[in-house]
């Protein structure tokens, strides 16, 4: 057969799946889409025929396209069960930290490690404080957690509760994400950010006990503590993970490695960021609220002990891998 | 069957289909890739400056904390949200939309909800430590022109394929004589003389001597006769 016959028969069928492709892509769906998979396998055909007998690039090249136009159609069908998702994340999470238990513990470390340091630091000698804090970040604290600053003066600042939960989403969140992508480069942006964050919020809580009202700045922070802290360690531990991948690949290349450790990695990348993101409402729209600090504390403690549970025993069963 | 792949110069990928059949992708580089960046920050940046706009405007309504944390939201979507949404819904951001780019899964899929976040979120790795730095060396020292991102995703940057070309019949002026070969040729041969004869109308005559002058060992003639003879090789390529 000659690339004219060939063209010549089949010219009319391009043209119907061209035109089909146009109208799906402009969503107007018409019955006669049905045909697409089929019109595709032909296609395949066609161009392994093409290929096969030298029809010259720019048949070869037309069809190609095609081809991946017509793929690109037919496979944008697949869906996302959401509730499923949703309910396989509730234990496939925790699963995960229990599976990198040795990188959780790292991050544990790395977090309370320099948090508690920081503290203890800051009661043997303030200037350790100093070294770590500046001084607008100090005032500001003053202003909130101050020996004689009014409760809700805690939000007077800011304004409502809404700007700050979004504050909390754009900052803490923000956060977490550049913990999990740092750790690509071979652990060290985890490594770093986990520590740092331990670093910050132990000079902070070291500087209230040394210059305001500590049982303030507690109870302020129990409630969304739980979530905002294991979500951070958690992005940490996603984010060592992948940079374990790089440093050590095992019997797979780095590449490949780096693919396959996402997925395993998927649970944690997920599920850092959406701990915090619990902890954003809470610190948004409950923390600064006028309930008495006893309460505060209580729920702060229930939250500390659900959070531990889930990741202790959520997902525990025949599938864990 | 496909063709033989022995070292190549070019940049093609050929991925094979579940169907059984070979197509061939075209990665994208780094320039026309940093090209696309630039244009999605000038986009942003409009966004960001509308939105500012408008939260303005609404604060002398609403109150300024209200406006404020909406742009904070804004904000947070702007960094981290806006290229998964262009790439999985559009196939590409519009930088890379109006450089002629798409995203694809290297099996040449449509990028999923999970790659396009991951190759999004490791953006902040590949730019250090400044300028894409990361994501150049890894650009340049992967096969497929893939940033950290890309190879945590499983995902290229691609050539968008561009519309198909109206159909191409084959019109010689003067149809040449069918001439067999007079040695077996290899597949590669025999492609190199039918993409000689698919362009023979695009040249001057004297550059259609000077590259069939090249194969005066196969065809024995030089300037318009080896064009000719050459001609005639091709088209019995094609139509045997």
């Amino acid at each position: 057969m000659t690339q004219l016959r060939f063209e010549q028969e089949h010219t009319a069928r391009w043209a119907e799946t061209e035109a089909l492709i146009k109208s799906a892509r402009l969503k107007q769906w018409t019955p006669d889409q049905v045909k697409l998979p089929g019109l595709y396998r032909q296609l395949c055909a066609d161009l392994s025929l093409a290929q096969h007998r030298m029809y010259g690039a720019r048949l070869c090249g037309r069809l190609n396209a095609l081809v991946i136009d017509t793929r690109e159609i037919i496979s944008k069908g697949a869906l996302v069960n959401r509730r499923r998702a949703l309910t396989r994340f509730w234990g496939s999470c925790p699963q995960a930290v229990r599976r990198e238990w040795r990188l959780f513990w790292i991050g544990m470390l790395l977090f309370w490690g320099p948090f508690l340091a920081f503290i203890i630091a800051a009661y043997q000698n303030e200037r350790w404080i100093f070294a770590v804090l500046d001084e607008g970040t100090m005032s500001s604290m003053d202003e909130m957690y101050g020996e004689d600053s009014p409760v809700h003066h805690l939000r007077a600042k800011f304004g409502s509760n809404f700007m700050m939960f979004a504050y909390y989403i754009e900052h803490n969140i923000g956060i977490g994400l550049r913990t999990i992508a740092g750790g690509v480069l071979a652990t060290l942006g985890a490594v770093v950010s986990t520590g740092l964050q331990g670093v910050l919020l132990g000079a902070a809580f070291g500087y209230t006990h040394y210059q305001g009202n500590a049982e303030r700045l507690y109870t302020f922070a129990a409630g969304h503590s739980s979530f905002e802290l294991m979500g951070l360690v958690i992005c940490g531990v996603a984010g060592m993970r992948l940079g374990m991948a790089v440093l050590n690949p095992g019997n797979l290349s780095r590449a490949d490695a780096l693919k396959v450790t996402a997925k395993q990695a998927l649970p944690l990348i997920y599920g850092g960021p959406a701990l915090v993101l619990i902890a954003a409402f809470i610190e948004g729209f409950w923390s600064a609220s006028d309930t008495p600090g006893t309460v505060k504390l209580v729920v702060g403690g229930v939250l500390w002990v659900l959070l531990g549970s889930w990741l202790l025993f959520a997902g525990r069963g025949a599938d864990e891998a | 069957m496909a063709a033989p792949t022995p070292d190549r110069l070019d940049t093609m990928q050929r991925i094979e289909l579940a169907a059984g059949v070979e197509v061939e992708l075209h990665p994208a580089g780094p320039v026309v890739r940093a090209k696309a960046w630039l244009l999605d920050v000038l986009w942003m940046g409009l966004g960001y400056l509308l939105a500012g706009v408008v939260v303005a405007l609404s604060a002398t309504v609403g109150g300024m904390e209200i406006g404020g944390g909406v742009y904070l939201l804004f904000m947070f979507f702007m960094s981290w949200g806006y290229r998964v949404v262009f790439e999985v819904r559009r196939g590409a951001t519009p930088g890379k939309k109006s450089c002629g780019l798409k995203v694809v899964m290297t099996s040449g899929a449509p990028v999923t909800w999970t790659a396009a976040v991951l190759r999004n979120l490791l953006r902040v790795a590949d730019f250090l430590p400044s300028c894409y730095l990361t994501g150049l060396v890894s650009c340049l020292l992967s096969r497929r022109f893939q940033r950290l991102g890309d190879l945590v995703a499983d995902t290229m940057v691609v050539y968008r394929q561009q519309d198909a070309s109206p159909v191409f019949l084959p019109q010689e002026s003067v149809p040449v004589p069918a001439v067999p070969p007079a040695v077996a040729l290899s597949w590669e041969e025999r492609a190199c003389i039918i993409r000689f004869n698919e362009n023979l109308p695009m040249w001057s005559e004297s550059r259609r001597e000077e590259l069939a002058g090249q194969l005066e060992v196969l065809t024995g003639m030089t300037g318009p006769e080896g064009v000719q003879r050459l001609a005639g090789i091709g088209t019995w390529l094609r139509d045997s």
